[in-house]
């Protein structure tokens, strides 16, 4: 994935993933329902010093960086789902993307699935 | 996205109690994860709560997947499970109706101006016309042709058929470009 893929309203920043990715593991082994398997394998603490320190490390970074973790939230792309960051230019490769890529074949099998995909939901 | 086996071998792992192996399967699959949970809820941090949660009940419950079978779909109906749950509580979240040909209510700023195409920069009128796909197209389009995943790997994300997600970007492709024909023919 690249960072410059127009149109694209995940973050670019790999500290935001990191950050996002930290945040979930320890969600996962912090709970109250942690699989008994996994706190013989990977001891409780272990998980949330490498969580406190990635955050740190991301907070650090932030600082030190600016407003590069700031930069990728901005309120409009955060609160409007499809929101773009900002204005396009007439040429904006995203609008050569919608209106000249080429599309992927819609093939007669892939309409039968979809025709069969209608007959399941009703 | 990673290969498919990278992390159904990570899942194997992961399911025996490696708990380095979730680690790494979560940095594997966090974006893709985001990227759905977006699909269904309003904000980035709905969407982020929303994976922290699918990751955490995927850990307790790994013990219920096979590791025979691909670990994305399995992870996925967690994440779309837990979307569903959440939206019945909070009416804020509208949870995508994976059904096709419903059109979406055109956008307040369509409604508000007199001349709102005139009056609309490029990056509003595309979000416009995108707000105007289904959800499903929107979905489709947004997951493969914006976000760059597969189509296969957008399939295992929504829970239906590759070959339907790729019918859906066609539709959403094709209602984009008659949307937009007015926005091409002022630049070119």
């Amino acid at each position: 994935m690249t960072s410059e893929r127009p149109g694209s309203r995940l973050p670019d920043d790999p500290r935001y993933w990191e950050n996002l990715a930290a945040r979930s593991v320890e969600a996962a082994f912090g709970g109250a329902h942690a699989r008994p398997e996994s706190a013989a394998a990977y001891p409780w603490w272990r998980g949330l010093s490498e969580s406190a320190f990635a955050l740190a490390a991301s907070a650090v970074l932030a600082l030190a960086g600016g407003s590069l973790l700031i930069g990728v939230r901005s309120p409009r792309a955060d609160q409007e789902p499809g929101a773009f960051a900002g204005a396009l230019a007439p040429d904006d490769p995203l609008l050569r993307t919608l209106l000249d890529a080429p599309d992927e074949p819609a093939s007669g099998a892939a309409l039968l699935e979809l025709l069969a995909l209608r007959e399941e939901e009703r | 996205m990673t290969k498919d086996s990278d992390v159904d071998g990570l899942a194997a792992l992961a399911r025996d109690g490696d708990a380095r192996a979730f680690e790494a399967l979560v940095r594997r699959m966090v974006r893709p994860a985001l990227a759905t949970a977006w699909e269904f809820v309003p904000t980035r941090e709905d969407a982020e709560d929303l994976v922290q949660d699918a990751f955490a009940r995927a850990w307790r419950e790994l013990g219920r997947y096979d590791p025979a079978r691909p670990f994305a779909p399995w992870f996925f109906t967690i994440l779309r499970n837990l979307a569903r749950n959440a939206s019945r509580s909070d009416r804020r979240w509208d949870t995508v109706s994976f059904t096709d040909d419903v059109v979406m209510d055109a956008p307040a700023i369509m409604e508000a101006e007199p001349d709102p195409v005139e009056r609309m920069d490029t990056a509003e009128r595309i979000r416009a016309a995108l707000d105007e796909l289904s959800p499903m197209q929107r979905a489709c389009f947004r997951l493969t042709v914006l976000e760059g995943f597969a189509s296969a790997e957008a399939a295992a994300m929504l829970g239906i058929g590759e070959a339907t997600v790729r019918v859906h970007a066609h539709r959403a492709r094709k209602a984009l470009r008659a949307r937009l024909a007015e926005l091409r023919g002022e630049t070119r």
